[in-house]
């Protein structure tokens, strides 16, 4: 129907609870858990198949590339965010299975990954706005239910409702963004977009239709001032859904305004460009400066989200084929790093039962590999070389000063200074001592936890150190997009 | 110049990491015998050196090798350089962490006992795993060939020195250890963005291609930049408040390697500033000739104010150091192969100064240098390591302090007679000069001589794991002393 890649994740979405309805009640969560990652690797070699097709011809088109109905459209950039999907979607369902317990509701938590990571790939998979729209409320529900899941723990539901309320605000702000594109231009498709509006003198009605597009996909983002739902859902969600989250459901708000933003919105660049320039630098104050201040490991990691969130701006008030390669370079890597480092602070409080960063000193002497990969990540996501984070973080900065921004990439430096302290206060409160009781009886990981933590852990070691198919695949993914826009 | 052993520069590099991990895994079950596998892995790479130093002396040259890290946005090699000017400076800072870790292993003994009692393996697995990044950093440093690889290296020395200090140091430690790191991750962060401006404008990250902006309005902002950084982590006036502090505080072992973290700013200006941006750089010539004289003169006086005696020796270094920097300043050949020579000889004489102000403190419990005297009878080797690493610092002959310091005031006159001002500059360097003669034999008099106070009359010598190391720098000491053109061959080589 869609796209080889596309048509399984549906079918084994749908497919997910009935097998968890058949199984015995006492392995349920094993065995959906083990379908679940096995749907998500058979869509991977899938999307291989499909990868090699865009390779050859630029973009697939489905069912055709027609105006005026909703369409998919398959290129490189939707390639790039879709492996990234699948890879951490599939680390995190590995944990998953340590992490859930066998009860009758366990096989609906699979089930809403693939729902959410199908909503994701649909979003990177759409040819026009209406298509989008649509994957993106699949996401958005799922993501809903998945931050709530866990009612028995803390708040999750406070937290899914401020975010449901925040987000469904945001969506219905898109949509009618997206319907004041469709009666300028009279067609919703991209490629359509950019024949429509490429040329014509800005009008009122553009910039209101981008304030309005930029306000509906800047929640999911969290930038600044759209970021508050964030620390608290993070917070609240199970960590394999923290990583998720994270890790990538950032990632179709980035892509959506990246879409948006280099397809319609081309003829007012000059005027957005700035104001990216100054929300980046101000989201990345917020979120720094406000994860200084906290003690729960997981809230701090869930501001340093929004930090990261300002770097990803940067390639946007750069707009430039490096700027996008920054961008996209720098969400694949935070996927990885803030994926691993959810993944790891899950499997500390699973072990210690506790939040709070100071009662945490000494945990690195009883959970050592758990964490040294928590160490990696954290000096990844500072940006210190030969880690990930890096080659990233440098394709930004170098994209601000190319584009006579200077201080945006003197702020990033400085921002990532400033991360500095927070994040490697992690790691210092790990190495010490064991100072409590409670410290004193935990001890590493479970093996299943561990797998996908060393696994991303590796990733980003790799990554560091040999950058050139990483950094190649995002310049294609940026490339994509700028002839997308037909701006050289 | 060839050599018959494979990447010779980057196993000099990697096996003290590898020994860093062995360390972080064995710890727990060799306890305090961990620093032998550290020793071993240090001195694995200083006699790498070594043989490179040798090659490097009969064939001439330089020695190369680059290792491809990036290539689709940026030219980012991995390279290491081995010439006149890195490998005296690697050679000496491997030898100091070699002495280091030999002296740690006593020393830590009594600190981790001191601190956290006898049943902690894990934290010589901590120290000496860390510790181990000291050498990465510094000789990786050295040879580094890129600015972004440069400032890898740097980095990779701040962080163990932050958590090592906050672990093991002394007195308030955690605020210290916590002060000190921001202040040398704020000088990283400015070297780094004057270094990422130049590299993004000049199209590569390697050093040489710096020269492509020197003398240009932004190479002028890059060199400023760079110059601030490294002076933030030289600890220069203006930019001193957190050495004292830290100097004092941290356990004595990682204190020759401060020392030389705090020096190697000399060998980055040599290297990144007067090498490949000299059109630029030369603008800063009176301006960084004031400063050093400021921050020798302050640097004495600060010293000599001192009854601390760890912070005695913590306050000289920002003193000597700007010796170095008054070297760079005078922007002739004499005066930077002067500078990078006192930078050599000064990590010499400060670790052993330092490391004899952890004997004292481990054997008589006390840093209070009024609460010493007359120790020379009771530990007669301790004492003549003390006089000789205040001759070093005084410039005495025949030790490598006088030779350094020749050198370094003939480049200094040489430019004292391009102007007044810098001949008012020179001569009042000069004077400064007799004040480290003041502040470093003044205490050891104090110290080893004179009547001995009640309490200390059960004083020991060191065991031998303290006191050899420190003999063998010494002999080193000497040894450059009497034939500086073991220093000289090779610096003269490049400049």
């Amino acid at each position: 129907m869609f796209t080889l890649p596309f048509d399984l994740l549906l079918i084994f979405t749908v497919a997910s609870p009935i097998l968890g309805w058949v199984s015995p009640k006492q392995y349920r969560a094993k065995i959906c858990g083990v379908f679940a990652a096995a749907a998500l690797v058979v869509v991977g070699v899938a999307l291989f198949g499909l990868y090699q097709d865009v390779v050859a011809n630029a973009a697939v088109y489905l069912p055709s590339n027609a105006l005026n109905f909703a369409t998919l459209r398959v290129d490189a950039l939707s390639i790039f965010m879709t492996a990234i999907f699948l890879g951490l979607g599939f680390a995190a369902t590995i944990y998953s299975i340590a992490y859930v317990e066998n009860s009758g509701r366990t096989p609906f938590y699979f089930t809403l990954i693939l729902a959410l990571i199908s909503g994701m790939v649909g979003i990177v998979f759409a040819g026009d706005l209406l298509a989008l729209y649509v994957f993106w409320e699949l996401m958005s529900i799922s993501s809903y239910a998945l931050v709530a899941f866990f009612k028995e723990e803390g708040t999750p539901i406070e937290a899914g409702f401020k975010f449901l309320i925040m987000s469904a605000a945001g969506s219905a702000t898109a949509l009618f963004g997206i319907s004041l594109i469709y009666g300028l231009t009279g067609t919703l498709n991209f490629e359509g977009l950019v024949a429509a509006l490429s040329g014509a003198t800005p009008n009122a009605w553009i910039y209101l239709a981008a304030v309005f597009v930029f306000v509906g996909f800047g929640v999911k983002t969290a930038v600044f001032p759209l970021h508050t739902w964030l620390p608290d859902a993070y917070s609240a969600a199970s960590a394999p859904i923290s990583a998720i989250l994270s890790g990538i459901v950032i990632g179709p708000g980035v892509y959506a305004l990246a879409k948006v933003f280099f397809t319609a919105f081309l003829p007012i660049q000059t005027a957005w460009t700035l104001a990216f320039a100054v929300l980046a630098v101000v989201t990345m104050l917020i979120g720094n400066i406000t994860a200084l201040r906290q003690t729960d490991l997981k809230r701090m990691l869930a501001y340093s989200s929004i930090g990261q969130v300002g770097y990803m701006l940067i390639g946007f008030a750069a707009a430039s084929q490096l700027g996008l390669t920054g961008t996209f370079l720098q969400f694949f890597n935070h996927a990885l790093m803030k994926g691993c480092a959810f993944l790891c602070a899950g499997a500390i409080i699973y072990r210690l039962g506790s939040r709070d960063i100071s009662g945490m000193q000494g945990v690195g002497r009883k959970m050592p590999l758990t964490a040294f990969a928590f160490a990696i990540s954290v000096a990844a996501l500072v940006g210190l070389p030969p880690l990930c984070g890096f080659p990233g973080e440098l394709t930004l900065f170098s994209s601000a000063v190319q584009a006579d921004l200077t201080w945006l990439g003197v702020a990033l430096l400085l921002n990532s200074v400033i991360s500095a302290g927070f994040y490697l206060r992690i790691v210092y409160v790990l190495v010490q001592p064991v100072s409590s009781p409670a410290v004193e009886k935990i001890k590493e990981s479970p093996l299943l936890m561990l797998i996908p933590i060393l696994a991303l852990m590796v990733l980003i070691i790799l990554f560091g150190v040999w950058p050139d198919p990483l950094v190649n695949f995002a310049g294609d993914a940026a490339n994509a997009l700028i002839s997308l826009g037909g701006n050289p | 110049m060839d050599t018959a052993i494979p990447s010779i520069l980057l196993q000099a590099v990697i096996v003290p990491l590898i020994g860093a991990l062995l360390c972080a895994f064995l710890g727990k079950y060799l306890k305090r015998n961990t620093g032998w596998i550290a020793a071993a892995a240090t001195i694995y790479s200083t006699a790498l050196l070594a043989y490179v130093a040798v090659q490097l002396w009969t064939q001439g040259g330089q020695l190369v090798e680059t290792y491809t890290w990036g290539t689709i946005v940026f030219q980012l090699d991995f390279g290491f350089l081995a010439d006149g000017l890195s490998i005296p400076v690697a050679l000496a800072m491997s030898i100091i962490c070699t002495a280091m870790t030999v002296y740690s292993i006593n020393y830590m003994d009594h600190r981790i006992e001191h601190l956290y009692g006898k049943d902690k393996p894990g934290t010589y697995a901590l120290y000496y795993a860390l510790f181990l990044l000291f050498p990465v950093g510094l000789i990786g440093g050295a040879l580094s060939t890129n600015t972004i690889e440069l400032f890898l290296f740097l980095e990779s020395g701040l962080f163990p020195f932050y958590i090592l200090m906050d672990v093991f140091g002394y007195k308030d430690r955690h605020r210290i250890a916590m002060m000190s790191f921001v202040w040398t991750q704020i000088g990283a962060a400015v070297l780094l963005i004057g270094a990422v401006i130049a590299g993004v404008k000049a199209g590569s990250f390697a050093i040489t291609s710096l020269s492509v902006l020197s003398g240009t309005d932004l190479g002028l902002l890059a060199c400023g930049l760079i110059l601030v950084g490294i002076l933030m982590k030289m600890g220069t006036f203006g930019f001193h408040v957190w050495l004292p502090l830290v100097h004092a505080e941290h356990p004595t072992s990682i204190a020759a390697v401060l020392a030389t973290i705090v020096g190697f700013g000399t060998y980055m200006i040599a290297r990144l500033l007067f090498q490949n941006m000299f059109a630029s750089f030369q603008l800063f010539s009176l301006p960084l000739m004031i400063l050093a004289v400021v921050t020798m003169f302050y640097g004495a006086y600060l010293t000599m104010g001192q009854d601390d005696v760890k912070r005695l020796f913590a306050c000289s270094t920002i003193g000597q150091t700007a010796y170095s920097i008054l070297g760079l300043a005078s922007m002739n050949a004499m005066g930077v192969e002067g500078g990078v020579f006192y930078f050599i000889s000064h990590i010499l004489g400060k670790a052993i100064l330092f490391s004899v102000a952890g004997i004292l403190v481990t054997q008589t419990g006390t840093r209070s240098i009024k609460e010493m005297g007359g120790l020379a009878g009771k530990m007669p080797l301790t004492a003549t390591l003390c006089l000789l690493g205040a001759m070093i610092l005084s410039a005495i002959p025949p030790l490598s302090g006088f030779q350094a310091e020749w050198i370094l005031f003939t480049g200094v006159f040489m430019q004292g007679l391009t102007g007044t001002a810098y001949m008012i500059l020179a001569i009042l360097a000069l004077f400064a000069t007799f004040l480290t003669a003041v502040y470093t034999f003044w205490p050891a008099i104090r110290i080893f001589f004179g009547p001995t106070p009640a309490g200390m009359e059960k004083t020991k010598e060191a065991p031998l794991t303290m006191t050899a190391p420190l003999v063998a720098l010494a002999v080193i000491s000497v040894l450059i002393g009497l034939f500086p053109d073991i220093i000289m061959h090779f610096l003269t080589s490049v400049f």
